[in-house]
C-alpha cells in the first residue's frame, strides 16, 4: 500500500521492503534471513515447499484526517484534508481544507509536539470532527465544523456538516447539520471523534445538545438515518458538569455510551457509568456496579451467557497501581453480557482503555501498561488480549519506550510512548490503532495508523505522515500527523 | 395349504374380546396422567438451558422409532374357483418389520394386536443416563446469576458463575398397536394402524457452582456447591399417529413379486407428550419379494418419507431382509432397516450445550420369530436392534404380537 505524501516521498513502500532492517514493515514471527536459509535447504528435499510469511493485516476501507501543523512567523496553519485509502487503489482525498490561518500562538506545533499530542488531538484546532466508515466500507462518513476549534479558522457555514462520501470519492453529499457538541471535552484531553455506525450500516450515533427530561439543555446520545438524514435524540440526560461520551452499537437495536449524567436516577454523585439503551429510547440501563454485594449467593436459574456481549470499562474505587493519585480513576475492563457483568482484567491501573471485542466475539483486545505475565516489566503501553470469560491472556505487542513506567499516560513525564484508539475490524476483526511507539524503528517522531491481525501477526503500518520536524527543508517546523481515523466496525 | 369356511360367530366373539382387552388395558396404564404435556418439562423445570427443541426431537425420535408392524398378513389366500374357496398360498410366514408384495386375498380380513416395550438410553452416542453439558460452547456457558455479584478466587468480579450440569433423562414408552388389514381386490390390501401409547419421562440430576473446569470462575478457598436439579416426572397416554395403508401388487413372479405401497399417517398423536409426529406424512414405497421353495421369502423395501408440513425433514426409508422357514409352523425373520434423513427433524438447538439436533442416518436389526398355530393365527417374538449411534437410541425394542386372519367368505 503506498501513500504520494505531498512532498512526493515514497516512504510506505520504503518501510515495507527495506532489506537491512529485521522485522521491517511487516512483522513476521520469523527474521526474513531465517525463512531464506529454510529456502535453501528445503529446496534439495521434498516438494522445496516454506512455510509463508504471516501476511500483512489489511483493513479494506481506512479513512482518515490529516493535519499539518507548520509554524510560520506569527503564529501557525493548519491544513487538513480526509484521506480514503483502500488496498489495490489509489488513495482518494477528499475536502481539503487548504491552509488555514495564522493562529496567533508562535511555536504552536512545536509545543503541541513536545506534549505528545496525538493526530486525533488535533481536532481541538481544525475543521473535521467525528469521522466513520460503514461496515462494509463503501461510505465515509465525516463531520466538518470548525465551531469548537480553540483557534478561530473561518470554516464558511456552507462547508459545515455531517457528510457522506463513497470510499472511491463519488457521490459525496450532505446529510445534516454538525453537532452541536465537540467530540472532546477538557480542551481535548479526552477525544471520542468517532461515529459509531450500527451493523447493518443504517445509523450512526453520536454526542449531541439537546433538551433534557427538565427541558434544559444538556449533551445527549443521538441517531441519524444515513438513507434519511432523520436526526433522533435518543435520550433525555439531565445537564452533566463532565461527560457523556463514547455511543457504540452492540447491535442494530441497542446502544451503550459512558456519562456522568445520572442516567438513572441512581448515581447523582457524578460517577462515570455504563448506559445501555435501546435506540428508541426505551430500556434504558445501568448494569451493576462491580462491587460484590456482601453474602450473595448463586440463584438456581438456568441461563446461557454470551447472547448480547459487549466490552466495557467500569471505574473502581481505589488508588491506582501506577501511582498517580490525580487524574484518571482506576479503570478496568469488563463484559457485559445482557443482565451481568463480568471483569476480565484486574490491572488496577488508570491508563487501561479501548476495550474492543474481536470480530468472532472471542475475545477483547484492550490497551494497558500492566504486567500480569511478566513480559511488560517496564509498564509500557500495549495491546493485551484476553477471552470473553477471563481466560487465555496475551500480550499482543512488544513496544518499548523511553519513558519506562509512564505507561499509556500522554501527561505524565517522562513521556513514553502510546498506543490510542484500538479498534477491531467488523469484517475479520483486524485491530487498528494509533501509535507513536515507531515499531519499525522509522524514526519518525509521531504517531501513526496501524493494523494487526487479532492474534498480535501482521502488524502493518498503514499511514506515512512526516511527524514532527522541527527545521524541515520547506518551511517552519512542521507537524504532520493522522487522526482521528475510522474503518469498518471501528465502533460499534 | 389349508383353507377356511365361514364362522361368523368364532369371528364376532374374537372382536369384542379384543376391544375389551384394549379398553382394560388403558384403564390399567393411564393411572399417572396429568394435564401438562411432556415436553413441558423443558420449558419449565429445565427453562434457561434453551433445550426445547428437545421435546420436539423426543417427539419425532420416539414417532419414528415406533414398531410399526407390517401391513403385510403372514397368512395370504388365493381364491380357488374350482373349489370356491380360498386356498393358502403359502405357509412362510411374513416378516414383522417391513413388507412382502403379496397381498392377503380378496376379502381377507387380518386383525392384528402388538405390543412394544421402547426405552431410549442415548442420543448420538452419549447416554441419556449421564449427559454433561460442554463447559464453554463458542465463548458461551451455561450459567446461574449471582445477584450483587461475587468475587473471585483471582480478584475479579462477576454476577454469574459458569454450572456443570449433570443431567439423566428417561423417555419410555409402551404401544399397544390393533391392526386391520383387508384385501379389497386379489391385488389389492388397505391396512389402518392406530397405536394406543403410555409415554413417561423423567428428569433429574446435579449442577456443580462454579463449573470445575473453568478454573477462572474458581472462588476463594475454592469454594463450591452441589445442587440437586428437582427431580420431575411425568406419564401420557393416548392415541398415536393413524396410520392408512394402501399395498398394489404389480406383478407376481416375473421374476419377483413387485407391489407399489403408499402410506398417510395422520397427526393424531400429541406431539408434547412423545405419541405423534406433529405432522402429516406420505410414505410411496416399492416393495420386492419372492418366495423360493416354500422355504425363503427375501424382501426389499425402498421409499421416502415425505413430511408434508416441511418437506426438508422427509427421509428416504428402505428394509432388506428376509424370512426363512425353520420348520413347520416356525420361521425366523432378519431384516436390516434403514432411515436416512434429509435434515434434521426437528428445530436446531441454538447453544447444543448437551447434544445437538442433526439429520440422522439410523440403522436397526429386526430379528423375528413367528409361530402359526389354530391354521390362520400367528403369534410373534421380535427384536429390534439398533446398528450405529445417530439420533435417540434404545438398547432393543422387544415386540410381542398376535394376529388371526378371517378368511373369506365370513
Amino acid at each position: 500500500m503506498a501513500i504520494l505524501t505531498s512532498t512526493g516521498k515514497n516512504a510506505v513502500l520504503s518501510v515495507v521492503t527495506a532489506p537491512m532492517r529485521p522485522n521491517i514493515g511487516v512483522q513476521r514471527r520469523r527474521p526474513i534471513g531465517f525463512a531464506l536459509v529454510w529456502m535453501v535447504l528445503l529446496g534439495g528435499c521434498g516438494d522445496g515447499s516454506t512455510t509463508p510469511a504471516t501476511a500483512p493485516a489489511q483493513v479494506r476501507t481506512l479513512a482518515y484526517v490529516r493535519t499539518v501543523c507548520r509554524d510560520v512567523a506569527d503564529g501557525f496553519t493548519v491544513e487538513q484534508d480526509l484521506r480514503i485509502q483502500r488496498p489495490g487503489h489509489a488513495p482518494v482525498i477528499v475536502a481539503p481544507t487548504g491552509v488555514l490561518g495564522p493562529i496567533p500562538r508562535p511555536g504552536g506545533c512545536t509545543y503541541a509536539a513536545s506534549n505528545h499530542t496525538v493526530g486525533v488531538d488535533l481536532i481541538v484546532v481544525g475543521a473535521f470532527q467525528r469521522l466513520g466508515v460503514s461496515p462494509d466500507g463503501k461510505t465515509v462518513i465525516f463531520e466538518v465544523s470548525g465551531d469548537f476549534s480553540l483557534a478561530p479558522l473561518g470554516v464558511p457555514e456552507t462547508a459545515k456538516g455531517i457528510f457522506a462520501v463513497e470510499a472511491d470519492g463519488t457521490r459525496l453529499r450532505r446529510l445534516g447539520p454538525p453537532s452541536g457538541e465537540p467530540p472532546f471535552f477538557n480542551a481535548g484531553q479526552a477525544s471520542f471523534p468517532t461515529f459509531a455506525i450500527s451493523p447493518n450500516g443504517h445509523t450512526i450515533a453520536f454526542t449531541d445538545r439537546g433538551p433534557g427530561i427538565t427541558g434544559e439543555d444538556a449533551i445527549q446520545i443521538v441517531t441519524l438515518d444515513i438513507a434519511t438524514g432523520r436526526r433522533t435524540q435518543v435520550t433525555r440526560l439531565p445537564p452533566t458538569p463532565t461527560e457523556t461520551r463514547s455511543p457504540g452499537f452492540i447491535d442494530n437495536s441497542t446502544l451503550h455510551f459512558r456519562t456522568s449524567a445520572n442516567a438513572d436516577g441512581l448515581h447523582p454523585d457524578g460517577t462515570v457509568v455504563n448506559v445501555i439503551v435501546n435506540v428508541d429510547g426505551t430500556g434504558l440501563r445501568v448494569p451493576s456496579n462491580p462491587v460484590p454485594l456482601p453474602g450473595a449467593k448463586p440463584v438456581e436459574i438456568f441461563s446461557i451467557s454470551g447472547s448480547q456481549v459487549s466490552p466495557a470499562l467500569f471505574e473502581l474505587p481505589g488508588i491506582p497501581r501506577n501511582g498517580h493519585e490525580e487524574g484518571e480513576p482506576i479503570q478496568d475492563v469488563f463484559l457485559l453480557d445482557g443482565e451481568h457483568v463480568l471483569q476480565l482484567t484486574d490491572f488496577r491501573r488508570n491508563d487501561t482503555y479501548d476495550p474492543v471485542l474481536s470480530g468472532s466475539g472471542d475475545s477483547i483486545a484492550f490497551v494497558g501498561a500492566g504486567d500480569p505475565l511478566g513480559s511488560n516489566p517496564d509498564n509500557n503501553c500495549q495491546i493485551f488480549s484476553i477471552d470473553r470469560l477471563g481466560g487465555h491472556f496475551r500480550q499482543l505487542t512488544s513496544f518499548r519506550s523511553p519513558g519506562a513506567g509512564s505507561g499509556c499516560l500522554i501527561n505524565v513525564f517522562p513521556l513514553g510512548c502510546i498506543a490510542h484508539f484500538l479498534g477491531s475490524t467488523q469484517e475479520d476483526g483486524t485491530l487498528v490503532f494509533y501509535s507513536d511507539c515507531d515499531p519499525f524503528g522509522t524514526g519518525v517522531q509521531g504517531g501513526q495508523i496501524f493494523a494487526m491481525d487479532p492474534d498480535g501477526s501482521g502488524l502493518h503500518q498503514l499511514t506515512n505522515t512526516r511527524g514532527f520536524e522541527p527545521a524541515p527543508a520547506d518551511g517552519g517546523a512542521l507537524l504532520e500527523l493522522p487522526g482521528p481515523f475510522a474503518y469498518p466496525g471501528s465502533v460499534r | 395349504m389349508g383353507s377356511r369356511t365361514r364362522d361368523g360367530g368364532v369371528t364376532g366373539q374374537c372382536v369384542r374380546v379384543t376391544i375389551r382387552a384394549g379398553m382394560l388395558w388403558l384403564l390399567l396404564i393411564s393411572g399417572a396422567a396429568e394435564a401438562r404435556s411432556l415436553s413441558s418439562v423443558f420449558s419449565n423445570e429445565l427453562r434457561g438451558l434453551e433445550i426445547e427443541p428437545l421435546g420436539q426431537a423426543l417427539a419425532n425420535s420416539v414417532a419414528h422409532t415406533y414398531p410399526v408392524a407390517s401391513a403385510s398378513s403372514s397368512v395370504t389366500y388365493v381364491y380357488n374357483p374350482a373349489t370356491e374357496t380360498f386356498d393358502r398360498k403359502t405357509r412362510l410366514l411374513g416378516p414383522i418389520i417391513g413388507e412382502r408384495a403379496e397381498t392377503i386375498g380378496k376379502g381377507q380380513l387380518n386383525a392384528g394386536l402388538n405390543y412394544s416395550y421402547v426405552r431410549f438410553t442415548s442420543i448420538n452416542g452419549q447416554n441419556l443416563s449421564d449427559l454433561e453439558n460442554v463447559p464453554v460452547l463458542n465463548g458461551r456457558v451455561v450459567s446461574y446469576p449471582v445477584p450483587g455479584g461475587v468475587r473471585l478466587k483471582d480478584g475479579r468480579f462477576s454476577t454469574f458463575l459458569p454450572i456443570q450440569v449433570n443431567a439423566h433423562i428417561d423417555v419410555e414408552a409402551q404401544l399397544l398397536t390393533p391392526s386391520l388389514t383387508y384385501g379389497i381386490t386379489p391385488d389389492l390390501d388397505v391396512n389402518v394402524t392406530l397405536p394406543l401409547i403410555r409415554t413417561f419421562l423423567g428428569v433429574h440430576g446435579t449442577t456443580v457452582v462454579p463449573d470445575p473446569r473453568l478454573p477462572q470462575f474458581a472462588l476463594p478457598n475454592d469454594a463450591s456447591t452441589t445442587y440437586n436439579i428437582p427431580p420431575v416426572s411425568d406419564t401420557a397416554v393416548g392415541v398415536g399417529d393413524l396410520l392408512l395403508r394402501g399395498k398394489w401388487n404389480l406383478l407376481r413372479e416375473s421374476p419377483v413379486d413387485l407391489a407399489a405401497g403408499l402410506a398417510v399417517s395422520f397427526p393424531t398423536g400429541d406431539q408434547d407428550d412423545f405419541a405423534g409426529t406433529g405432522s402429516y406424512h406420505l410414505k410411496p414405497a416399492l416393495i420386492l419379494s419372492r418366495v423360493f421353495a416354500e422355504r425363503f421369502e427375501p424382501l426389499l423395501n425402498v421409499g421416502v418419507e415425505i413430511d408434508a408440513n416441511d418437506v426438508d425433514r422427509s427421509a428416504f426409508t428402505w428394509a432388506i431382509g428376509g424370512s426363512a422357514q425353520i420348520y413347520g409352523p416356525l420361521t425366523g425373520i432378519l431384516v436390516f432397516l434403514g432411515r436416512n434423513e434429509f435434515a434434521a427433524q426437528s428445530d436446531s438447538i441454538e447453544a447444543p450445550f448437551f447434544f445437538p439436533i442433526n439429520a440422522n442416518n439410523v440403522y436397526d436389526a429386526s430379528v423375528a420369530f413367528r409361530y402359526l398355530f389354530l391354521d390362520s393365527a400367528v403369534i410373534s417374538f421380535s427384536f429390534i436392534v439398533p446398528l450405529g449411534d445417530d439420533g435417540l437410541r434404545t438398547d432393543f425394542i422387544p415386540t410381542v404380537g398376535v394376529e388371526y386372519v378371517f378368511a373369506a367368505p365370513w
